[in-house]
């Protein structure tokens, strides 16, 4: 552990209340609805895995280069699922379905699909899947630190600097997932429909920018 | 009103706030921010066509001058970057800050080392983040220790590709 994980770390605390919010807030939300505080650590959990083993690659590879061109359609594909989800949720929800499982089902159909009835996770699990998976989102933030791992001189420093930036977005996102997921016990009806159509306006959003649309326009 | 509807309504709106607030922090807007989270002055220049030529800035009477390539500058290569020191004498570049106006990035900083033959001349290797949103709005920070030791800056921006 070096200076430049406790550097990650605070630059991932600055950035944790701010940009993460920004790129990664309406996923947690939707994630965090009527879920427990053991699963969305468990959403994060996943996400710093992925983040230690793509530090890691950075760090062995010593480019970012490489990396980025690589894993950049699995991002595009994967933030276009994240929006078909979210406007499945967004829709389950304004029509009156638990948000707490229309999103798991509508994710393990077009994420999991029969792995997740192969290796028949246990619920808390899925989470921890679902982290793993999105800690391949997209996000300016997350490159700017993997063009810090790249220059780390190690897999293993390349991973410790990930680990420390994925750590200190950890409490910014927790605090808003909790927020979201208590606001959501005491909501009526009315109040999730509302909740509803914001959330498959944002997956609307998603899926826009995960095809792409917006660099030909 | 019925008593309790006062609530609610305060209730879904707070909640339509917390689900719309990421879309108000996208790479648009916001505070002005260096890689470092410091809030920072634009450029007085901006935004540089640097695609078409080098981008110049006055510094303590003498010129700054910027170059990047190759051309077309995109985010998530590696770039050359070259900066030129006139009029400027004792002076030297240790470093580029990379950051977007309205955005924080992170910290991306370039090492600057002069060249053997020119040493007014200063060259580095960088990488643009990409950013997701669509943001192609860039700010360079040239950052200048002078003969006294004091240090200074001079400010870019600039549009790099998606």
């Amino acid at each position: 552990m070096t200076a430049g994980f406790f550097l990650a770390m605070g630059t991932g605390a600055l950035g944790g209340f701010g940009h993460c919010l920004g790129m990664c807030g309406p996923v947690v939300a939707t994630h965090a609805l009527g879920r427990s505080s053991l699963r969305q650590a468990l959403y994060h959990l996943g996400r710093l895995i992925t983040y230690s083993a793509l530090g890691a690659i950075a760090g062995g590879l010593g480019s970012v280069v490489g990396l980025a061109a690589r894993i950049e359609g699995i991002q595009n594909a994967l933030m276009s699922l994240v929006g078909v989800a979210m406007v499945w949720v967004g829709f389950g929800i304004w029509r009156g379905r638990s948000p707490a499982g229309s999103f798991l089902e509508a994710r393990a159909h077009l994420v999991l699909g029969r792995a997740r009835t192969i290796m028949q996770l246990p619920a808390g699990l899925s989470s921890l899947f679902f982290g793993l998976l999105m800690g391949f989102m997209p996000c300016g933030l997350v490159y700017t630190m993997l063009i810090g791992a790249s220059g780390a001189g190690s897999a293993e420093a390349g991973a410790w600097l990930m680990l420390g930036f994925g750590l200190g977005t950890t409490p910014g996102l927790m605090a808003f997932g909790m927020t979201v997921s208590s606001l959501s016990g005491h909501m009526r009806a009315r109040l999730l429909k509302a909740g509803g159509v914001v959330v498959a306006a944002l997956g609307v959003y998603y899926l826009y920018k995960g095809i792409g649309f917006h660099a030909a326009l | 009103m019925k008593s309790g509807s006062l609530p609610r309504v305060r209730l879904r709106a707070l909640f339509i706030v917390i689900l719309l607030m990421p879309l108000l922090l996208q790479c648009k807007g916001g505070a002005e921010q260096d890689s470092a989270g410091a809030r920072v002055p634009p450029p007085a220049s901006s935004p540089c066509p640097i695609e078409s030529g080098p981008c110049r800035a006055t510094y303590k009477g003498g010129v700054v001058v910027l170059d990047i390539s190759p051309r077309p500058l995109l985010p998530m290569r590696e770039l050359d970057f070259k900066v030129t020191l006139h009029n400027l004498a004792g002076s030297s570049v240790y470093a580029l800050d990379l950051s977007m106006p309205g955005m924080y990035m992170g910290p991306n900083m370039i090492e600057m080392r002069p060249g053997a033959a020119e040493p007014w001349v200063f060259t580095g290797k960088g990488v643009f983040a990409r950013c997701p949103t669509g943001g192609t709005l860039w700010r360079a920070r040239v950052m200048i220790r002078e003969a006294d030791k004091s240090e200074g800056e001079a400010g870019f921006e600039f549009e790099v590709g998606r």
